[in-house]
């Protein structure tokens, strides 16, 4: 798998960045397998459950995709940037 | 399960905390009658005949706010949260969704489904996953309606945060508060407090215009703003004690936590 971003990875990376207010970062900076939420990764973002928040409604703004799924299958959805944009994209589809 | 005896002393341990001195049986007494006529009250407001209650609002620029819509409305198991109702029917047309755990509160649920169908129907649950129910309540803020939510009750597995009430640390909610955060909408505590015969008072108290305006800082302007509002609710507690009707151990976890 590739670690460069896709440019639907990139167009989503630049998304959170905006949405979280991660002034200090940019698309690249985002590898696009690590983890989001992890904070005992150091690759991860750190994350939190209000980040996800923000992140469903961005998404849903964004792209027309309602991320509505349960706890479970978010997990998977929500595990890093390529995870997400491929089930965006899966959606709009 | 509450018994009626665990009720008293839930009662008795209150009131004893909140004017710091001993408690005759004829303040419980009291505190139970109050409850019985807001309890008896409520009826009558689900089923909309708010016209036999004088309900006094203080028209101040935070109720200006509520007004204009939009607002996350935070209250508690003190006085009667059903008189807010006023605020969504013939007096001033602000609608307000409740977002209620209805898993824990099935028998105010069922009840309300038979009195009053189309309130019902206003009820969010707040069991629905935490992502539709961002979008749930986005999508309601955007048609102009306010959310109104109980913070003041802790239930198993949800996340809380202790804080001091009455000088013993108690278990609040912050799940409202988080939504609030993402939602960046202005935070207003309601009470509807009750004031003997008839007479009800709604009260607002401004909390915050956005608690997610600093994401770095966010943790703590939440934890900031929960703390006010148990300041505010205890001001009421103390004001009028016999409107509280949390009658279980409200400092249930105390002894596990010393």
């Amino acid at each position: 798998m590739s670690h460069a971003l896709t440019a639907e990875e990139k167009e989503l990376a630049l998304l959170l960045i905006d949405v979280l207010d991660l002034e200090d970062m940019s698309a690249t900076d985002i590898q696009p397998l690590a983890p989001l939420f992890d904070p005992s990764n150091p690759e991860s973002l750190g994350l939190d459950s209000i980040d996800a928040l923000e992140i469903s409604l961005a998404v849903a703004k964004h792209y027309n995709v309602q991320l509505k799924a349960d706890d479970e299958n978010n997990k998977s959805i929500f595990h890093s940037l390529r995870s997400l944009s491929t089930f965006i994209h899966a959606q709009k589809a | 399960m509450i018994t009626a005896k665990a009720a008293v002393n839930s009662s008795r341990q209150f009131l004893q905390r909140v004017t710091g001195q001993n408690v005759s049986f004829s303040q419980v007494f009291k505190h139970f009658m109050t409850f019985a006529r807001v309890s008896v009250d409520r009826f009558f407001i689900l089923k909309n005949r708010l016209n036999q209650f004088d309900i006094l609002i203080s028209e101040n620029e935070i109720f200006e706010l509520v007004k204009k819509r939009g607002c996350m409305l935070v209250t508690s198991h003190l006085g009667s949260f059903d008189v807010m109702r006023v605020l969504a029917t013939y007096a001033q047309d602000v609608p307000i969704k409740i977002l209620l755990d209805v898993k824990h509160n099935a028998k105010f649920f069922t009840m309300l489904q038979s009195l009053n169908p189309d309130l019902a129907k206003q009820i969010i649950d707040s069991n629905t996953p935490a992502p539709k129910l961002a979008l749930d309540l986005n999508g309601l803020i955007n048609e102009g309606s306010n959310v109104g939510a109980m913070v003041d009750r802790c239930f198993p597995n949800e996340n809380y945060v202790e804080l001091n009430f009455l000088g013993h640390p108690a278990q609040f909610p912050t799940s409202a508060w988080q939504f609030a955060s993402v939602l960046k909408i202005p935070v207003v505590a309601c009470f509807g407090i009750y004031l003997g015969k008839n007479q009800y008072k709604l009260e607002f108290r401004l909390i915050s215009h956005n608690l997610g305006a600093n994401r770095k800082e966010r943790h703590q302007i939440i934890q900031q703003a929960i703390q006010e509002y148990v300041q505010i609710l205890e001001d009421f507690a103390v004001k009028y004690p016999y409107n509280w009707f949390n009658f279980y151990d409200f400092w249930k976890n105390e002894s596990s936590c010393n």
